[in-house]
């Protein structure tokens, strides 16, 4: 069964939708190209750098593991 | 004779307040900046492999490109409204593409090459999650805030997010093709396409369904939840974009661990079947946002349901984004074509018998 077209919606919406960009402050659009600046430079250049160091014997490592009379 | 047909009377609703775009220039140039720099970093660390074995490379980069093509037509069709347009699509797979995997990759080579200084060669891949996910979160937030139109719905964001994983997908699969080329094959026997093709099969059969593809969309849907829930509170949307990062990471790690037994392959699987269970909710929230402007201007015109008619389909979605960009004359010219369409009158309704 059919019936005839009906030319209003129950929800009409009352405008439009909004147009343009995500709304970002300038303030978010500024931190966010910060923050991708400084991941790239923590990943390009900062993990290497601090991983570049050469090897230390791990003998030569002092873990403090507690007081020297074993008393805590 | 019949008369020809005419469309309907409709009314595009008013304006929307106006609200004046922001600047987005800093974005622009590090999105420019990061992907230029990204490709300059892939060039010069796969390069010279590359040119060791020019045929496998070639063949790699149609193989997965042609792949990538298939990928990226089915996730385009994601949105029933078409909503992300095919220029934020292509952003966000440069961005996958470059500059989502050259700043790690300097990254992961740093800490691979400590691990295995300290004897353990294997362990470093469970950090490339920590690596690599960052860089492809912020490039969803990026393209999400440069697309000239804004995303509405959490959907979008999973679009572009997966579309970000795509490129990702992509350009790993070549290079770790070229990679198994040299490392499986002695001097002279590398340029052959025998460990490429099980390369191909692995990403068809294997990759494409839990990979950077689906955890990045899972990514992607928190920030779009987080960016358009408006009407939620802002507790409420971090408590969804948290978790959702945080499961696209563990899946990352669950992929690189390979330690959790039958755990793993099921693991895979509810991450895929979670991917699709938020494109359902993805859509059902895009319907109640543009349903009622279609409804409003041709309730007995469109069927957005509808999935028979491709024509139809194209032209349902240049509706919905004539209605979103305020277009009225386009959406006139939409419609009248979907009038057009079939049998050339209205389509009635059909209601069930009560």
């Amino acid at each position: 069964m059919t019936t005839e077209p009906t030319l209003q919606a129950p929800h009409e919406p009352r405008r439009q939708l909004p147009q343009g960009r995500y709304p970002a402050t300038p303030f978010g659009i500024w931190a966010l190209a910060v923050l991708v600046v400084l991941t790239g430079a923590i990943l390009g250049v900062g993990i290497p750098l601090a991983l570049s160091g050469p090897e230390t014997d791990p003998g030569d490592s002092a873990f403090w593991v507690g007081p020297e009379d074993g008393q805590l | 004779m019949s008369a020809p047909p005419t469309p309907p009377l409709f009314t595009i609703p008013p304006p929307a307040s106006a609200h004046q775009d922001p600047s987005v220039w800093p974005l622009r140039v590090v999105y420019l900046a990061d992907v230029l720099s990204g490709a300059a970093i892939l060039l010069v660390a796969f390069g010279p492999s590359a040119a060791e074995v020019p045929t496998l490379t070639g063949a790699a980069v149609i193989g997965f490109g042609l792949f990538g093509a298939v990928c990226g037509w089915l996730l385009s069709r994601i949105s029933d409204f078409g909503t992300v347009a095919p220029s934020a699509r292509w952003l966000a797979l440069c961005w996958g593409a470059f500059a989502a995997i050259g700043y790690p990759l300097l990254a992961n080579r740093a800490i691979r090459d400590h691990f295995a200084a300290r004897g353990d060669g294997e362990s470093w891949s469970l950090l490339t999650p920590f690596t690599e996910e960052p860089a492809k979160l912020l490039g969803i937030v990026v393209v999400l805030l440069l697309a000239a139109t804004r995303p509405r719905s959490a959907l979008d964001g999973l679009v572009v997010g997966s579309f970000v994983g795509l490129g990702f997908e992509v350009v790993e699969n070549i290079a770790r093709s070229i990679n198994n080329a040299i490392t499986s094959y002695p001097p002279g026997q590398r340029d052959n396409l025998g460990s490429l093709t099980v390369d191909l099969l692995h990403e068809v059969v294997r990759g494409s369904w839990s990979g950077h593809i689906v955890i990045t969309g899972i990514a992607g849907f928190g920030v779009g939840y987080a960016m358009t829930a408006g009407d939620r509170s802002g507790v409420r949307r971090w408590a969804v974009a948290v978790p959702l990062v945080t499961l696209a990471v563990a899946g990352h790690l669950l992929w690189n661990s390979h330690r959790f037994g039958a755990f793993y392959v099921l693991g895979q699987v509810g991450l895929f079947v979670f991917f699709l269970w938020l494109i359902r909710v993805g859509r059902r929230r895009e319907a109640e946002i543009y349903l009622p402007y279609l409804g409003y201007v041709t309730p007995s015109v469109i069927e957005a349901g509808n999935r028979r008619s491709r024509t139809r389909r194209r032209v349902t979605s240049e509706l919905a984004a004539a209605i979103g960009t305020g277009d009225a004359q386009r959406a006139h010219r939409c419609i009248q074509r979907l009038v057009r369409d079939g049998s050339g009158q209205i389509q009635p309704r059909r209601v069930k018998p009560m």
